[in-house]
């Protein structure tokens, strides 16, 4: 056989013995689900460009825009001066404190405002303010109020304990949990509440989409649907931390998701230390595939997790070493058998 | 290179080395062995009970016999004593009828051509064993339908029956270069008894 077939067919045979790659390195971003948050060294695997994902800093807290008003409303009101007391209180935003769950807020900035309009004269806004208060279901804050606005509080909670509820059907992104009023969520979107005559504030919550609140009027409204934009990165991060610290999986579809809107990254590989070691991938959102392998072997992990995802094309069975093996050592087996029963060293024979 | 070493073993077992080796009725291949020559006590020459008409017709017999460990001389005495103790096997028989003519009879060389017209130049081993071993050729009225191995077993030779014997040397044909001629040990030609003994060896 010449020297360039023999080359030709070696050639053959060695890049047969090799996995198909891709043209370019598909972009991977490996982020570990661990106290530390980044990966040591990232893995290196052939077809794959890893780059580390951090996990952005939770969304801050919401700072409290409502005791403050509130207390300078209360110094305006023990002095007589109404009408600071009021420009204070219109500060305040009553219905997205209660989104918030600030039930105490709300009821103090509504009974002084109430209280500072009946001090100015203006009973009928007096009574109007007093009516929401008795409509969110608040109570007459512990504070130091004139009797007779207190006696006004106290007619319009009675009034509103005595009403008639009407059903108020609500809507919005399925599963997203609907809070009345500041009151702990009660039930999932989509449901029907029953609320009294007045103002009530619906606010709903869901991972992966911002908060949202509306304040609706009953028995005008007996519809309403809510709508939720995407979570920002940090709000999804810190709904993702959330989720983690109750206890709940960190990549099951929701957890998924979250990391995908955290990380902004369309492949992720989440990284599970310990031994075993763990591991997910998501893919635009969606948890496409998990592994579970030795601990320290980060690099087989990923490359498992990157076959199942469809990310690299799994090797053909002829393309993976262990075949080869194999097959050598058959055909060794196969070769060193027929050697035995067919070789001799002198094969003769003998003739008349 | 792992992957060719099997091609590598193959092609070594295809390189096996083939040789053959030419059995001879005598010391060269235009003598014949005294073995074929014998006389009875009658001075008659042991050939002339095939005597039918122009013709002297009788069958050719020959055996090879596997040694097994032992490794003798070429003495007769040696050879029964390597075989007494059963260490001998027939490993082969082959076996035709042949028919010389009258004219012939007289002429060593004339009946080594009329033998290899009537049978060529047939193979019988077609790989040797390991293992030493003997040929043996003997001439008898015996038919060959009444010595064909059956079952892994050799039917005996008539030593009545057998007109010449002869036999080799010894050998393991791997190792053997040349060819290998046959023998009678017989000081001269009143051989009729170690025809007999030599038909009756080994079986």
């Amino acid at each position: 056989m010449p020297g360039g077939t023999i080359r030709a067919v070696i050639g053959l045979a060695l890049s047969a013995a090799c996995a198909a790659r891709p043209a370019h390195p598909v972009p991977l971003a490996i982020l570990v689900d661990s106290e530390a948050g980044t990966p040591a060294r990232l893995p290196v695997v052939d077809g794959l460009s890893p780059h580390a994902l951090v996990v952005p800093a939770s969304a801050p807290d919401e700072p409290d825009r409502t005791s403050a008003p509130v207390s300078r409303a209360r110094k305006a009101y023990a002095e007589g001066d109404f009408d600071t007391c009021r420009a204070e209180l219109a500060r305040v935003d009553v219905a997205g404190a209660l989104a918030a769950g600030g039930r105490d807020g709300a009821a103090r900035a509504l009974a002084f405002d109430a209280a500072c309009a009946w001090g100015g004269q203006a009973a009928a806004t007096a009574r109007q303010l007093a009516a929401q208060l008795a409509s969110y279901g608040l109570a007459v804050p512990d504070a130091a109020i004139a009797p007779d606005i207190e006696a006004v509080l106290g007619e319009a909670i009675v009034a509103a304990g005595n009403a008639r509820p009407h059903p108020v059907v609500v809507h919005g992104a399925a599963g997203a949990r609907l809070g009345v009023d500041g009151r702990p969520a009660s039930c999932t979107l989509p449901c029907t509440v029953d609320l009294v005559p007045g103002d009530h504030v619906l606010a709903v919550t869901a991972d992966g989409l911002a908060d949202a609140h509306r304040v609706v009027r009953v028995p005008d409204t007996t519809d309403v649907t809510l709508a939720q934009p995407p979570a920002a990165p940090p709000v999804a991060a810190a709904q993702w931390r959330a989720r983690a610290a109750h206890g709940l999986p960190t990549t099951d579809a929701i957890g998924a998701r979250l990391i995908a809107q955290l990380g902004r990254e369309r492949r992720i590989a989440v990284l599970h230390p310990g031994d075993p070691l763990t591991g997910a991938l998501i893919v635009d959102g969606a948890l496409v595939a998990s592994a579970t392998t030795r601990r320290g072997d980060e690099a087989g992990l990923v490359r498992e997790l990157a076959y199942d995802g469809g990310i690299l094309a799994r090797p053909a069975v002829w393309q993976r070493p262990w075949f080869w093996i194999a097959i050598s050592g058959l055909a060794l087996g196969a070769a060193g058998t027929v050697t035995l029963l067919l070789y001799h060293p002198h094969d003769t024979s003998l003739r008349l | 290179m792992t992957r060719l070493t099997p091609l590598w073993l193959l092609a070594l077992g295809a390189c096996a080395d083939h040789r053959t080796v030419t059995l001879l009725f005598g010391p060269n291949d235009t003598t014949l062995t005294a073995g074929f020559s014998c006389r009875d006590d009658a001075n008659v020459p042991l050939i002339e009970r095939t005597h039918r008409g122009a013709m002297y017709t009788f069958q050719i017999v020959i055996d090879t016999l596997e040694l097994g460990n032992t490794y003798p001389g070429c003495r007769g005495e040696e050879l029964i004593a390597a075989c007494s103790n059963g260490g001998c096997s027939s490993y082969s028989r082959y076996c035709v009828s042949v028919s010389i003519a009258q004219g012939d009879i007289s002429s060593p060389a004339a009946i080594l051509a009329s033998l290899h017209a009537q049978i060529g130049h047939p193979e019988l081993i077609a790989s040797a064993p390991s293992s030493p071993i003997v040929v043996r050729a003997v001439a008898t009225e015996q038919p060959c339908a009444e010595l064909v191995p059956a079952g892994g077993s050799f039917p005996r030779l008539a030593p009545e029956l057998a007109v010449g014997c002869a036999y080799s040397c010894p050998v393991v044909l791997d190792d053997f270069r040349g060819s290998l001629g046959m023998a009678l040990d017989t000081l001269d030609d009143h051989c009729a008894s170690q025809v007999a003994a030599c038909t009756r060896f080994s079986l």
